[in-house]
C-alpha cells in the first residue's frame, strides 16, 4: 500500500511550548505598531491629507483636552475592573453596561425628585449626593445579582442572562425618562446646574479619575492577596475542588457579583454626579463591551488594563478629531481604526500561542507538539 | 506456522526538546495476536503508540505496515493503513450520539444501511451499545465501547488500546477482554498498553517492555511470569512484598452505625453500613468500582447528605459542615478517574494548592502565601516531587507528582483520621510505594486510616483488615491474615455474605466502643428525629 503525500498543507500550525517575555513583547509590539501605521495611512487616504498631518491632528486632538482623555481612559478601565472578579470565576458577566445604566438611572430619578428641594428650598446637596450614592449602589447590585442568583440556584447561562439584562436596563431607562417627562416633573431640556452635582475639585473629571484609580488598586489587592480573591480563582479553576475543600460555591458566586454590581453602582453614580447629569439608554456607551475586551486582552492584569485603556482612548479621541477637522461625517473612522487594532491584537495572541511552519520540511524540529 | 507481520517498527526515536521519549525502539506485531506494551509511567508507551496513530512523527527510524515502508503524517494516514487507536482520554463529541460519533470524519457517505452495519459489528464482537444515546449520558465503559466500534467501523486491522482497563470495573474489564479475544480470532492485531501485570498475563500473547523510553525486550507471555516482567520493567529487583506495619491499635476513633447514603440519581449507594476505624490500623475497602465507595467518603466528610450516626472520639459529628469536619482532624483524599477533578485546582500553583484546605486558618482577610510556599517547599523535599518551582501550575506536573502533592497535603494537616480512595491510581510502582510508605508513617503515629483500593493483592498485604462492599452493603470485615483472595472475590460479587453466614459476629460494631449501647441507642433516636424533621 502506498500513501500519496501531495495533500500536505502549505503550512502547518505548531503550538509554542516556551515563549520568552521578550518574544511576547516583540510580537505584541509589532502587531500594534503595524496596526497603527495601517490606521494612519487609511486615515490619510480617507481625509486626503498626508500621514504626518494626520498624526499631528491625532496628538492635537488628544492633548487639547487631556482631562477628557484621562477620564475616558479611566471609564474604560473601570468597566474592565468591574468584570475582573466574575470573569476570573468563569462567570461571563456581560451585564456591566446594564448595571451601570440602572444605577445611573437611580441617581437621576433622585435628582428629579429632590431638585426643587435643593435648588429652591434650601435642601442639602450633600445629603442628596449621599442618597444618590446609596441608591446607585443598590440598583447596581440588584441588577448584577439577579443573574447570579439564577446561576447559583438553577445553573442558568449567565452570558445570555446578563446580556438580556442590558436590554431590559436600556428599555427601563427609556421608560422612566418618558414617565418623568410626561409628569412634567422635569423638562429634560432644562437641567438644574447644582442639585446632584459633585463639587468640582481641580477639574470636573478629577473626582471620577481618582475614584476609579482607587477602585482599581483595591481590586488588584482583592484579587491577588485576599482570601476572597483566592476563593474566586479556585472556584473558577475547578468548582468541584472548591466544593470538596468546603467552599460555599453559591455564596461565592453571589458575593462576587455583589462586588461587581457595587463597582458598577459607583460608576453609575459618577456618570450622573460628575459627568452626564442625566441617564439615557446610551449612558456608558460602548464601554460595557469594550471593557470586556480590555479585560480579556490584558489577561485581567490591572496594570496592563490601564495601559490598554489609555491606548484605545488615545486612538479613539485622536481619530474622532481627524474626522471633525476634515468634515468627515460622524466618527466612523475611529470605529474602523479601533476594529483594526483589536483585530491585530487578536492575531498577535494567535502568534504568541502558535507558530506557522511553511510546508512540511524534513526533520523540522517541531518542539514535539503539533 | 510462521505468522504474518502486521506492523514492524525499526529503531524508532522521538525527542521532546532534547529529551528522548523513545530511543531506538523496535516492535513487531503479528496478525491475529494481542501484544502488551508494558512500562512504568513515562516510559514512552503512549508516545510510541501516538506515532503509529499519526499524532506524532518519529525523528528517526522506520515504520513498516504489511511489509511496506509507511509514512504516517496524520491520524487520517494512520487510518488508511488500517491502524486505529483508542486513547486513554476519549476523543468523543459529548453532545453527539454514539452513532453520530462513529460516523464522524468518515470519508464514505452514510446511508440507511450504515446503522445496520454498525449494529452488525457490535453484534459480531459482543458489544452492548445504544447507538442513540448521547455521549454525556454514558458511563466510562460505554464511551470506550463507542471508541472501539468507531475504530472497527473504519476497518481498522490494528487496534491500539491505551490503558483501556484503568477506568473499568473488573466485570467491564472481563467483557472487554472477551471482545479483544474475538477480535484476535478475527485475525485483527491488538496492542494494549497497560501496567497491570495480571492483565498482561491474562490477555496477551506477547509482551514488549519499555523502560525510560528504551526498548528492553519482548517475551512470550506463556514463557514468563509477573516477577520477571516486573524486573524488566523497573530495571532492578524490587520487593513485591509490601510491608504491613504491626503496631498496637487504639480504641476506635471513628465509629459509623447504620449509614445510609443515596447516589446523585436517588438510587441507594450505601445501605445500613456499620464500621469503625482504630488508630494505628488500616482498614481496607474492597469492592467493585461504583458500589458506594465515593458516596461513603463524601458522607463522612460532610459533602453528601446521609442517614445514620457517625461519632469521632465518641462525639457525634452528624450535621457538621465540611470545614468543621476538616478542623477536627478528618482528612479525605479521593483520586478520581481523571486524577485532577477533586482536591486540586489544576491551573493554580503548587503553593496555592497547598493552601486549599488551610487558607482560612490565619486571621485577617489576606491569604498567607508565605506559609503556603514553605509548605510546598517542604512537601517537594520530603516526597521528592519533581517540580521546577513552587509556582508552577499543578497541571504541568506528571500524574505521580500530582498525587504526591494531594496525598502529602492531606497528611500535612496532621489528621487523626485519613480517608484515602485510590491513592495509587495510575501510578507506577516506585511512586505507589512512596505513597504506601507515607501512609505507613501515619499509621505509626496512631492515625486511623481508611484505604479504598482497587488492587486486591495490595489490600491483602498492606491493610490490617478488609471491609468488602457489594452494592452498598457490608459483606463482612475480616483480618487480612485470616482470609484469602478467593474469599474476598466471592464477597465482592455478593456470592458470600459473612454478615448472614455468621450472624453472631457483629461486623462493624466495636466491642470496646467509646459509647455504651444505651448511648448509641439514644444517639440513633436523636439522629432519626432530626432526619424525620428534615423530611417533613
Amino acid at each position: 500500500m502506498k500513501i500519496e503525500n501531495n495533500h500536505d498543507p502549505l503550512f502547518t500550525v505548531f503550538k509554542r511550548e516556551n515563549i520568552t517575555k521578550k518574544q511576547q513583547f516583540l510580537i505584541r509590539f509589532i502587531a500594534i505598531a503595524t496596526s497603527i501605521l495601517f490606521s494612519i495611512i487609511l486615515c490619510s487616504i480617507i481625509v486626503k491629507k498626508d500621514p504626518f498631518t494626520v498624526l499631528g491632528i491625532i496628538f492635537q486632538g488628544v492633548f487639547i483636552d487631556p482631562w477628557r482623555f484621562l477620564e475616558n481612559s479611566a471609564l474604560l478601565l473601570a468597566f474592565g475592573v468591574a468584570i475582573i472578579a466574575p470573569f476570573k470565576m468563569r462567570y461571563w458577566n456581560m451585564g456591566a453596561m446594564g448595571s451601570v445604566m440602572v444605577s445611573a438611572l437611580a441617581s437621576y430619578v433622585l435628582i428629579n425628585i429632590f431638585k426643587n428641594w435643593v435648588d429652591n428650598e434650601g435642601g442639602s446637596n450633600a445629603l442628596l449626593l449621599i442618597m444618590m450614592f446609596a441608591a446607585s449602589i443598590i440598583a447596581g447590585i440588584i441588577w448584577s445579582i439577579i443573574p447570579a442568583i439564577f446561576k447559583a440556584l438553577f445553573n442558568t447561562n449567565e452570558t445570555l442572562f446578563t446580556l438580556m439584562m442590558n436590554y431590559i436596563a436600556s428599555a427601563l431607562t427609556l421608560y422612566v425618562n418618558y414617565i418623568m417627562a410626561k409628569e412634567q416633573k422635569l423638562n429634560p431640556g432644562i437641567v438644574s446646574f447644582y442639585a446632584g452635582f459633585f463639587p468640582t475639585i481641580i477639574a470636573p473629571q478629577f473626582v471620577p479619575i481618582v475614584v476609579i484609580i482607587i477602585i482599581t488598586v483595591l481590586m488588584t489587592i482583592y484579587m491577588n492577596k485576599t482570601k476572597h480573591g483566592y476563593e474566586i480563582s479556585v472556584l473558577g479553576d475547578s468548582p468541584k475542588t472548591a466544593q470538596y475543600v468546603g467552599m460555599k460555591n453559591k455564596k461565592i458566586i453571589i458575593r462576587t457579583l455583589v462586588l461587581s454590581g457595587l463597582i458598577c453602582g459607583i460608576l453609575g453614580f459618577l456618570y450622573i454626579s460628575c459627568k452626564d447629569h442625566m441617564a439615557s439608554d446610551s449612558t456608558g456607551g460602548s464601554y460595557g463591551f469594550t471593557g470586556v475586551l480590555v479585560g480579556w486582552l490584558s489577561n485581567f492584569n490591572t496594570i496592563t488594563m490601564a495601559i490598554v485603556s489609555m491606548f484605545l482612548t488615545f486612538i479613539t479621541i485622536g481619530t474622532e478629531k481627524v474626522c471633525s477637522v476634515s468634515n468627515v461625517g460622524n466618527s466612523y473612522i475611529s470605529s474602523i481604526v479601533v476594529g483594526i487594532i483589536f483585530f491585530s491584537i487578536l492575531i498577535s495572541e494567535f502568534f504568541i500561542r502558535y507558530r506557522l511552519v511553511v510546508k512540511n520540511k524534513k526533520n523540522v524540529d517541531t518542539g514535539g507538539v503539533r | 506456522m510462521e505468522k504474518e507481520i502486521a506492523i514492524k517498527l525499526v529503531n524508532i526515536s522521538k525527542r521532546f526538546k532534547n529529551i528522548y521519549a523513545n530511543k531506538n525502539v523496535n516492535l513487531t506485531l503479528y496478525k491475529g495476536e494481542v501484544l502488551s506494551v508494558l512500562g512504568e509511567n513515562g516510559s514512552g508507551k503512549t508516545t510510541l503508540m501516538n506515532m503509529l496513530a499519526g499524532i506524532y512523527q518519529p525523528e528517526e527510524g522506520e515504520i513498516y505496515v504489511n511489509g511496506e515502508l509507511a509514512s504516517i503524517h496524520s491520524p487520517k494516514d494512520s487510518f488508511k493503513y488500517g491502524i486505529g487507536m483508542v486513547h486513554q482520554h476519549f476523543k468523543l463529541v459529548d453532545v453527539f450520539t454514539a452513532y453520530e460519533n462513529i460516523i464522524l470524519g468518515l470519508d464514505r457517505k452514510t446511508s440507511k444501511n450504515t446503522i445496520n452495519e454498525i449494529k452488525a459489528i457490535a453484534q459480531r464482537y459482543g458489544f452492548e451499545v445504544d447507538l442513540k444515546k448521547k455521549i454525556h449520558d454514558m458511563s466510562v465503559s460505554e464511551k470506550q465501547t463507542v471508541e472501539i466500534i468507531k475504530v472497527l467501523y473504519k476497518n481498522a486491522n490494528v487496534l491500539i488500546l491505551d490503558e483501556p482497563t484503568a477506568v473499568l470495573t473488573p466485570q467491564e474489564t472481563n467483557k472487554l477482554f472477551n471482545v479483544i479475544k474475538k477480535m484476535r480470532e478475527d485475525n485483527k492485531s491488538i496492542i494494549i498498553i497497560t501496567h497491570k501485570l495480571n492483565e498482561v498475563m491474562e490477555i496477551s500473547d506477547r509482551v514488549t517492555i519499555l523502560r525510560k523510553g528504551e526498548y528492553i525486550t519482548t517475551l512470550n507471555t506463556n514463557e514468563t511470569n509477573e516477577k520477571e516482567l516486573t524486573e524488566y520493567m523497573v530495571g532492578k529487583k524490587i520487593d513485591l512484598n509490601l510491608e504491613r506495619l504491626r503496631i498496637q491499635a487504639t480504641q476506635p476513633i471513628l465509629e459509623i452505625r447504620d449509614l445510609n447514603v443515596l447516589k446523585d440519581d436517588g438510587t441507594v449507594a450505601i445501605e445500613h453500613l456499620d464500621f469503625y476505624l482504630r488508630g494505628g490500623q488500616i482498614l481496607g475497602v474492597a469492592g467493585i468500582a461504583g458500589c458506594g465507595q465515593k458516596e461513603m467518603c463524601e458522607a463522612i466528610v460532610g459533602l453528601r447528605k446521609f442517614k445514620g450516626s457517625i461519632t469521632h472520639f465518641g462525639k457525634s459529628i452528624v450535621g457538621f459542615s465540611p470545614e468543621k469536619i476538616k478542623e477536627i482532624g478528618i482528612s479525605m483524599s479521593f483520586i478520581p478517574e481523571d486524577r485532577l477533578g477533586l482536591g486540586l485546582a489544576p491551573n493554580l500553583s503548587i503553593t496555592d494548592n497547598m493552601l486549599l484546605k488551610t487558607y482560612n486558618d490565619n486571621k485577617g482577610i489576606f491569604v498567607d502565601r508565605t506559609r503556603g510556599r514553605k509548605e510546598a517547599e517542604d512537601l517537594i523535599k520530603r516526597y521528592n516531587v519533581v517540580a521546577p518551582s513552587t509556582e508552577v501550575p499543578v497541571k504541568n506536573l506528571s500524574g505521580g507528582n500530582i498525587q504526591k502533592i494531594l496525598v502529602g497535603r492531606e497528611i500535612g494537616t496532621n489528621p487523626n483520621v485519613i480517608i484515602t480512595a485510590y491513592p495509587v491510581r495510575g501510578l507506577d510502582i516506585n511512586s505507589s510505594y512512596m505513597i504506601y510508605d507515607i501512609l505507613n508513617e501515619e499509621k505509626a503515629k496512631n492515625t486511623a486510616i481508611l484505604f479504598i483500593g482497587e488492587d486486591l493483592d495490595v489490600l491483602m498485604t498492606f491493610c490490617d483488615k478488609i471491609m468488602v462492599l457489594c452494592h452498598g452493603k457490608n459483606m463482612g470485615i475480616i483480618h487480612t491474615k485470616n482470609t484469602n483472595k478467593e474469599e474476598i472475590g466471592l464477597m465482592m460479587t455478593g456470592a458470600l455474605d459473612l454478615t448472614q453466614v455468621k450472624k453472631e459476629e457483629k461486623y462493624g460494631i466495636a466491642e470496646d466502643s467509646r459509647l455504651s449501647e444505651d448511648e448509641w441507642k439514644k444517639l440513633r433516636e436523636e439522629d432519626q428525629k432530626n432526619e424525620d424533621r428534615e423530611q417533613s
